[in-house]
């Protein structure tokens, strides 16, 4: 690790890698030089919230909690909770999937879907309509933009997970772009992208030169289109991705394809589903 | 210390034990009044440094209705403490959405936590804590000019002390798209302390 002026001054010009931000987040690494500065105040954020807490504040939430403790449960056990350690059943995701299903048919009624998501956003993890919160927040309605996701797509072909960029990508499109994304060209384009996903999962082509170069032409048009992206477009750049024949269905045009979400769960998928999520890490108990 | 604070013993707060945390956890969802007042005081800190940087207006009032949904739900939660913690930062970041949503507006900077000031401290201040030089108001200040994602991100991070998985779960997002979102937040971070430095 360089301590060097020359070395300072490179650290102020150029961006940080996301292994530099991640070991200043996590302080799991010596801050590089140029950076002090910047983990003071990481630190700071970390310890601001000191163990100082108004007793009458305390005391009234816990006499509160014990008394919601106490009451018979009203919510739909079914749902349970969605966090790391908790029991999921197959019945449980195919109730979500549905809710999904039903959150995006009624965000396409509605237009844009702040109707929707007003009335869900409430929801917290156990309630009803918590599924449907999620599914309107990862359709990207009222939360993040499209330059932003565009950059999260990049990142995570950059890692190595090109059909999960994809699949970032087609959700991008389908409800990040702007507030049209019921559009038809959107929704083809959309699920385009997802069909992409699927051939580069079955071909295993995950890490192939020619299919980085052609998801990188793909992530290159959208960056320089977001707002105005042509749907015919990116299903045609999609189309060149894992080389599917030019007889397939979704060529088209902006004809009959399976919705974002549904086509990678399809058959012939040689691995349907999301992946499994990681181990859990240790971690040190509550400080 | 100021007068009507209460500070928190460290044996209340851990660390605990995993056979510590499952009792803990059998005793609230019992109702015990001195596992609830352990869970309270353990916790809230965090979730109230949290919802702070998620902008809520009355940030005590959002934590309440946090430990309302979670003693609502906590017969039905089965898991260990890490699992605790991520599932009580999820109802956080549920609440924090609407009281944001509520009060209609995103945090806007403030021009009166004397932020101009801050990098020429940070730079003196080889010898001093950060915390002895960075108020909570410049620090809620400097991540007011983030994006809500990088801003969430970097709270879930770094306040709720979250993995990287988990903070996606939370937010919904692939792990690479968390990453991004710390990156760019942390660059814009750093801009703004030169932009300071330079200007101050």
């Amino acid at each position: 690790m360089s301590t060097s002026d020359d070395y300072h001054s490179d650290m102020n010009r150029t961006n940080l890698t996301s292994e530099q931000a991640e070991a200043l987040i996590s302080g799991t690494a010596p801050v590089l030089h140029g950076l002090e500065r910047l983990a003071m105040v990481i630190d700071a954020l970390r310890n601001d919230e000191s163990a100082e807490l108004d007793e009458a504040l305390v005391d009234r939430i816990v006499r509160g909690a014990i008394v919601r403790v106490s009451e018979p449960a009203h919510q739909d056990p079914a749902l349970g909770s969605l966090g790391r350690g908790h029991r999921v059943g197959t019945s449980v995701r195919s109730l979500r999937r549905r809710i999904t299903t039903v959150a995006a048919t009624v965000a396409l009624l509605f237009g844009s879907g702040s109707v929707v998501a007003s009335a869900v956003d409430g929801a917290s993890p156990g309630d009803l309509l918590y599924g449907i919160d999620r599914a309107l927040e990862a359709v990207g309605i009222g939360n993040g933009g499209a330059a932003e996701r565009l950059e999260e797509v990049e990142q995570i072909v950059a890692d190595g997970d090109v059909v999960g960029g994809l699949q970032h990508a087609a959700a991008l499109v389908a409800g990040a772009v702007d507030e049209t994304a019921a559009s038809p060209g959107n929704q083809a384009a959309s699920a385009a992208l997802a069909s992409a996903a699927q051939r580069v999962k079955a071909t295993r082509s995950n890490q192939a030169d020619t299919t980085r170069t052609e998801v990188g032409a793909l992530l290159d048009y959208l960056a320089e289109n977001i707002g105005h992206v042509d749907g015919r477009k990116v299903a045609e750049l999609s189309r060149l991705i894992g080389n599917e024949p030019e007889t397939q269905p979704q060529d088209r045009g902006q004809g009959p394809v399976d919705p974002p979400g549904q086509s990678k769960e399809g058959a012939g998928n040689p691995n349907p589903g999301p992946p499994s999520p990681p181990p859990a890490r240790d971690r040190k108990a509550p400080k | 210390m100021t007068a009507g604070h209460h500070q928190i013993e460290p044996t209340n707060r851990g660390p605990w034990s995993a056979e510590e945390f499952g009792g803990l956890l059998e005793a609230a969802k019992s109702g015990a009044d001195w596992a609830w007042r352990r869970l309270v005081e353990a916790y809230s800190p965090p979730l109230l440094g949290y919802v702070r940087l998620r902008g809520a207006v009355e940030p005590e009032d959002v934590l309440s209705e946090v430990w309302m949904a979670a003693a609502t739900s906590i017969r039905r939660f089965d898991g260990d403490e890490p699992a605790f913690r991520s599932w009580l930062f999820v109802i956080a970041h549920r609440r924090a959405i609407d009281a944001g949503r509520q009060a209609g507006r995103r945090p806007q900077p403030s021009a009166s936590t004397g932020f101009d000031g801050l990098a020429s401290r940070l730079a003196a201040s080889a010898e001093s804590t950060a915390l002895e030089v960075i108020s909570s108001e410049q620090l809620a200040d400097l991540l007011s000019h983030l994006t809500g994602d990088q801003r969430t991100v970097i709270a879930l991070r770094i306040i709720a002390d979250l993995s990287l998985e988990e903070t996606a779960r939370i937010v919904d997002k692939r792990i690479g798209a968390v990453k991004a979102l710390q990156r760019r937040a942390l660059d814009a971070l750093r801009q703004r302390l030169e932009h300071a430095s330079v200007s101050s």
